[in-house]
């Protein structure tokens, strides 16, 4: 059992507009797997299915299959909590809590799920934050405000957070597009690293990110999937003639 | 071009007049009855206007002690009831409400919170005062709080949509149960802003005379217990107010300055506070 995520006949809809349109494919454990495409075309309503975060949103539903390590987390008797906890997300703008202190952003999904003992949080605190490449710089104001780093530094702060709670698989929702080139630098590094860990899916609009961090890349357009293949193939030599006009910058 | 330039000047300064005019037409009944109440209320306040009981008629001195501790105790109480009721139905209202149901609820506090405070009291009367067969605190203290619930609900509910959405995403996608969110990560940046619902709603309610004529009714006496009739600070100035003695309207008045310092206090500590978000983070 190779496949961490196999998406079947997934439809996602806003109320009556169906956003995402039947799409189909899979995810091997351990990869780097980019989406791309113009903005509306349902990357990020596609990787809130994972998490089950789309139905949150009042009158949002999903319908189809979604396996991840073999077990479908669309069923009804599946309890989205649980799929959370397997499956981290990071938002496109940095989102540490205000009110907590750079020690208490890492541990909250611990903390708040019984874990009490001191010595655990601060074992995770620190194995997290060092995953994510931002211990050496917060070791020592581990107590101040998260909100008080710097933007790159709360994002790698809330890399480590989703760290925290052991997840499988990490969703990234255009992770980079609120920092500056040198942050969103240090947060590719950090992904090359990190794939030796965990599953990645990001959704991105920096063609020349996907290429840098992916091994696959997924083109989306109007909520379809059109094409999904070999990084380095579908910038080069794409099948599909849609994908072809996108990448060389012809719309979208 | 001229013209056009004087006319506009005119107009200006007519447009200002009107404005610091109805301004200042404002605050001249304010600041009437901040006089009023200072200049008579200021020569009752003396020691024993808080720690003796009401002297008997006829006689010179007393205070009223029994009624600022029954104040104090009806509303503490209420606000032991009211706070938590009305921001349990704020989170409702923020949280979980959608659709019919919460606009219902929404419309019902509304009308909660414009129902004349003597409906109030007539309806504490009636469940609890005619079964229990007494005036009590507790019926006091009941009317007092279903009096909070409605400002607490919706200053709790506007509280909590100002957090972002973001709070709550990146909560839920730690895995971390709803309630769990909302409790922890949620209600957790607005404590101040909702100290700021708590104060008003409580400076509401500790001038209330009205429903505590017909619940708490009144004490000569120092309460011995909850299930008995309390004094409390409005009541008591109503009582004395409507007495024939000089020493008695002193008293009233004396209660209405402390009054209006407590409501005062309230109402600047509201205005330190409500700021949103601006409690510890920033």
């Amino acid at each position: 059992m190779n496949t961490a995520i196999k998406v079947k006949d997934l439809n996602a809809f806003f109320g009556e507009t169906k956003v995402v349109n039947g799409v189909n494919f899979s995810c091997e454990k351990k990869e780097v797997l980019a989406l791309i495409g113009p903005s509306g075309c349902g990357k990020s309503t596609l990787i809130r299915c994972i998490n089950r975060l789309h139905e949150e949103t009042p009158g949002a539903k999903a319908m189809g299959e979604i396996f991840v390590n073999g077990e479908n987390v669309l069923a009804h008797q599946v309890d989205p909590v649980l799929v959370r906890s397997k499956v981290g997300m990071v938002f496109q703008k940095p989102n540490p809590f205000p009110t907590l202190s750079v020690f208490e952003n890492v541990v909250v999904g611990l903390k708040l799920s019984g874990v009490r003992t001191k010595s655990i949080l601060e074992e995770s605190c620190e194995r997290a934050l060092k995953q994510a490449a931002l211990w050496n710089e917060v070791k020592d104001q581990l107590k101040k405000p998260g909100s008080s780093l710097s933007g790159g530094q709360q994002q790698r702060l809330c890399i480590a957070r989703a760290l925290a709670v052991n997840p499988s698989i990490l969703l990234m929702d255009e992770p980079t597009s609120a920092l500056d080139p040198i942050s969103t630098a240090k947060i590719e590094d950090l992904i090359e690293i990190l794939k030796g860990e965990v599953t990645i899916l990001i959704v991105t609009h920096n063609m020349q990110q996907a290429m840098r961090v992916s091994d696959r890349t997924a083109f989306m357009l109007w909520g379809e999937l059109i094409e999904i293949e070999r990084t380095a193939k579908i910038f080069s030599n794409p099948v599909d003639e849609r994908t072809t006009r996108y990448i060389s910058g012809k719309f979208g | 071009m001229l013209g056009v330039f004087q006319r506009r000047k005119i107009l200006n300064v007519l447009v200002m007049g009107i404005l610091y005019g109805a301004t200042l037409l404002a605050l001249v009944p304010l600041f009437s009855v901040f006089y009023c109440v200072v200049s008579r209320g200021w020569p009752a306040i003396t020691l024993d206007f808080f720690t003796k009981l009401p002297s008997p008629v006829g006689e010179v001195g007393g205070g009223i002690g029994n009624a600022i501790l029954g104040t104090a105790t009806l509303v503490g109480m209420a606000s032991l009831v009211g706070i938590p009721w009305g921001i349990i139905i704020g989170i409702y209202l923020s949280e979980y409400g959608r659709g019919r149901r919460a606009t219902t609820v929404r419309l019902a506090v509304d009308i909660l919170g414009s129902v004349p405070s003597i409906i109030i009291g007539l309806f504490v009367y009636t469940i609890m005062v005619i079964p229990m067969r007494g005036f009590s605190a507790y019926a006091g203290a009941t009317a007092l709080a279903i009096l909070m619930v409605p400002t607490i609900a919706r200053v709790t509910e506007e509280i909590f949509k100002l957090v972002p959405n973001t709070v709550r995403e990146s909560g839920l996608a730690l895995g971390l149960s709803r309630w769990k969110v909302i409790l922890f990560l949620v209600l957790r940046g607005t404590f101040s802003s909702i100290l700021t619902g708590v104060m008003l709603s409580v400076a509401r309610i500790i001038g209330e005379t009205a429903p505590l004529l017909f619940t708490a009714l009144s004490n000569s006496y120092w309460q011995r217990s909850l299930s008995q009739p309390v004094a409390s600070v409005p009541v008591q100035i109503y009582n004395y107010a409507i007495s024939p003695f000089d020493d008695w309207h002193q008293k009233a008045w004396g209660g209405a300055f402390l009054l209006t310092v407590l409501i005062f206090i309230l109402n600047l500590g509201t205005r330190m506070v409500s700021h949103p978000f601006s409690g510890r983070a920033s």
